[in-house]
């Protein structure tokens, strides 16, 4: 296990192999594999992968969310020094909300219809103790008006049902960091909204995420999402990490064919030749039930070869500094099928 | 609010009148009243004379809306049987239905709401199982039955509360156990829908991710989504305890409104068939009100309508 040897700030949260297993009624579904990353202080970490590979499981294991069928284990998953996967529920409870918190995807379903969101962005300010009423007040209203609300103070009585999806995903986002939270883990946080909206809604968190310093896991099934907004990706697939890089890294040289096919898919990349090439990459997930060996992308991949289905496990190869990828192929001839694709020379 | 409030009102008084109209209609068309008043061998020209007497000779618009007057200052008509204003027998015998009722619902209540957010919380557990097995068994079992075993019990073998009457609070303990098995398993099954679907929502998955208290998490994220729907039945049920305590009473010896109208069909009473059954809407409509004005405090989306 390679521990952090380089110079790099220490991370906020570093994850380390962690496995989620569900046991569901037809098996054990293993969604999560060696799931590993490190993010660092101020960093816009993106996860990125087609819906159902795992990405809200292994976001949920971080915050003690899981279903109850589901069984997580890691050799390391420490968030600011201290290790976050076997803490009781009551020493979590004093980490979610406070320094680690979390957007959701739908805001017309996550916030409490019974409840003025006044009510909701204060109590997680009194509960970590932050302050009293009055201060919890004082705080949501900041915290509204940075979040562009305008006349926060009267919103604070208004119910959910009063507010847009766009206000109220605004209002998740501003509650999510009513505490000053060292990461927000915003698990699709603008899947659910119109796509004008979904392009504001990922500055805003851009912005604050420089404003305030804090570390983001922005999670997304959507790679032209990441481009502009991210520091580094990992792209998963079938619950494994299959590469990660820094994020103009994996644009410029994307290496594992199931992340050459995800930058083919995004409509503003087009491809050269629009009649060969389809806009989903062609094929079904492979099923996540009971342990598969060989590569997962075997029967969707367009470089696969006999070896790909005989491999136990196909291992991280790394390239570059910051770079990995999970195939078999070497690194020259994946490229040279990229720029081939492209019939350029980058 | 207070749009939502008189337009529930104005429902409320429509549907009232509707049932005054239907109960007085039915009562008229189950036979010829100036006979039945009359009694049995009386002559053509007895039956006429006391038709006129009653007023049953005028056109029944008229005698609804002489009805409709009279009840609304309280005056119900005499009892055909004992002469007593109907008024006076319904206010004797409406207390003791009603302490019954609201005794019943309120025990089903205390019981149905904590074990139907146990049996969400701990779903599948052996809580869970143990809050249906009474749920089934509250349904199944027939009232009188267990009004019996109930008497046994603690009546006559274990001699701890009377079993007849209502001379105390203790008389209304065994009857109140009884009737309360009618809308508890029905309650505590909503209760336990309603919170597994209010647990399984994003709003309390975000409440966990707040770091909240499991207290606040439950009962303040959650049972309070999942109150609505047993709010309405709650003020169902009660409309339902008050009429249909009719066994409980007669097991039980209570002089209530259930005894006081199987009396008066049998002996075809009508003003008293008539009054109760007008009363008991009345109440019911009432409840109904009153079940949509607290939903309408827990629940800010129902307020706009
Ligand atoms: N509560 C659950 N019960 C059974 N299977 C689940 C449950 N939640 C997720 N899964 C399965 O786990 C896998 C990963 O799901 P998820 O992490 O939600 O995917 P993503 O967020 O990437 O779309 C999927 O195959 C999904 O079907
Ligand atoms: S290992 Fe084989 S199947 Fe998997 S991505 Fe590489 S070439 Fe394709
Ligand atoms: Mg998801």
């Amino acid at each position: 296990m390679a521990d952090m040897t380089d110079a790099c700030p220490a991370p906020i949260l570093s994850v380390r192999n962690l496995e989620v297993t569900l046991r569901t009624p037809v098996g054990d579904l293993q969604a999560t594999r060696g799931v590993s990353y490190d993010i660092l202080p101020g960093e816009t970490f993106a996860i990125v992968g087609e819906s159902g590979c795992g990405k809200s499981i292994a976001s949920m294991a971080l915050m003690g969310l899981l279903p109850r069928i589901a069984h997580a284990s890691a050799d390391r998953c420490r968030f600011d020094g201290q290790e976050i996967l076997g803490l009781s529920r009551r020493k979590l409870s004093r980490i979610r909300g406070n320094t680690l918190s979390m957007i959701f995807q739908d805001p017309m379903t996550s916030l409490n219809p019974v409840y003025t969101i006044g009510d909701q962005l204060t109590e997680v300010f009194v509960r970590h103790g932050k302050g009293n009423r009055a201060q919890a007040r004082e705080r949501a209203v900041f915290l509204l008006e940075r979040v562009g609300i305008k006349n926060a103070s009267a919103r604070l009585n208004a119910y959910p049902h009063q507010l847009s999806g766009g206000l109220r995903q605004r209002v998740v986002i501003a509650m999510a960091m009513m505490c000053s939270p060292k990461l927000i883990i915003a698990d699709e946080p603008t899947t659910a909204l119109d796509v004008t909206v979904q392009m504001r809604t990922l500055a805003l968190l851009a912005e604050l995420q420089k404003e305030f310093g804090l570390s983001i896991i922005l999670i997304t099934h959507d790679l032209g999402v990441v481009a502009s907004l991210s520091d580094r990706v990992a792209v998963m697939y079938a619950g494994q990490i299959v590469e990660t890089a820094p994020t103009a890294q994996l644009f410029a040289d994307p290496t594992h064919p199931y992340t050459q096919g995800l930058i083919r898919c995004i409509p503003s990349y087009g491809t050269p030749d629009p009649d060969s090439e389809l806009s989903t990459i062609p094929g079904m997930v492979p099923s996540l039930i009971g342990r598969q060996k060989g590569c997962a992308f075997r029967n969707r991949c367009p470089l696969a070869f006999s070896d790909c289905g005989q491999v136990a496990e196909v291992a991280l190869q790394k390239t570059g500094e910051d770079h990995a990828y999970r195939c078999l192929r070497p690194h020259d001839s994946l490229i040279a099928h990229w720029r081939g694709l492209h019939g350029e020379s980058v | 609010m207070w749009r939502y409030f008189v337009k529930r009102l104005g429902i409320a008084i429509l549907v009232v009148i509707t049932v005054s109209v239907i109960s007085f209609g039915l009562l008229r068309l189950s036979g010829d009243l100036a006979q039945i008043i009359a009694g049995e061998g009386a002559t053509q020209a007895q039956i006429q004379e006391t038709r006129i007497l009653y007023g049953l000779d005028r056109h029944m618009v008229l005698q609804y809306l002489d009805w409709a007057g009279k009840a609304m200052t309280g005056d119900l008509g005499r009892s055909l049987f004992t002469n007593e204003p109907v008024f006076q027998l319904i206010a004797t015998r409406l207390p003791v239905t009603a302490t019954l009722a609201f005794s019943s619902l309120l025990l089903a209540i205390c019981v149905a709401l904590p074990l139907g957010v146990f049996a969400a919380v701990y779903r599948n557990s052996w809580i869970d199982r143990a809050a249906l097995g009474i749920a089934v068994f509250g349904s199944a079992v027939p009232n009188f039955w267990f009004a019996l075993v109930l008497i046994y019990i603690f009546g006559v073998q274990l001699r701890l509360l009377p079993i007849s009457g209502s001379a105390s609070w203790w008389h209304f303990v065994l009857p109140t156990v009884t009737l309360s098995t009618m809308v508890m398993p029905q309650i505590m099954r909503l209760t336990r829908g309603g919170m597994i679907d209010a647990l399984d929502s994003d709003y309390v998955k975000m409440a966990w991710a707040k770091g909240l208290n499991p207290g606040i998490v439950f009962f303040k994220h959650a049972l309070r989504n999942a109150l609505l729907p047993v709010v309405a039945l709650s003020a169902v049920s009660l409309g339902f305890l008050l009429g249909g305590s009719v066994i409980v009473e007669s097991v039980f010896s209570l002089n209530g409104i259930g005894s006081l109208a199987y009396e008066s069909i049998q002996r075809a009473d009508f003003p008293v068939v008539q009054s109760i059954l007008f009363v008991l809407s009345f109440i019911y409509v009432l409840l109904t009100l009153l079940s949509d004005l607290i939903n309408a405090r827990i629940d800010p989306r129902i307020r706009l309508y």
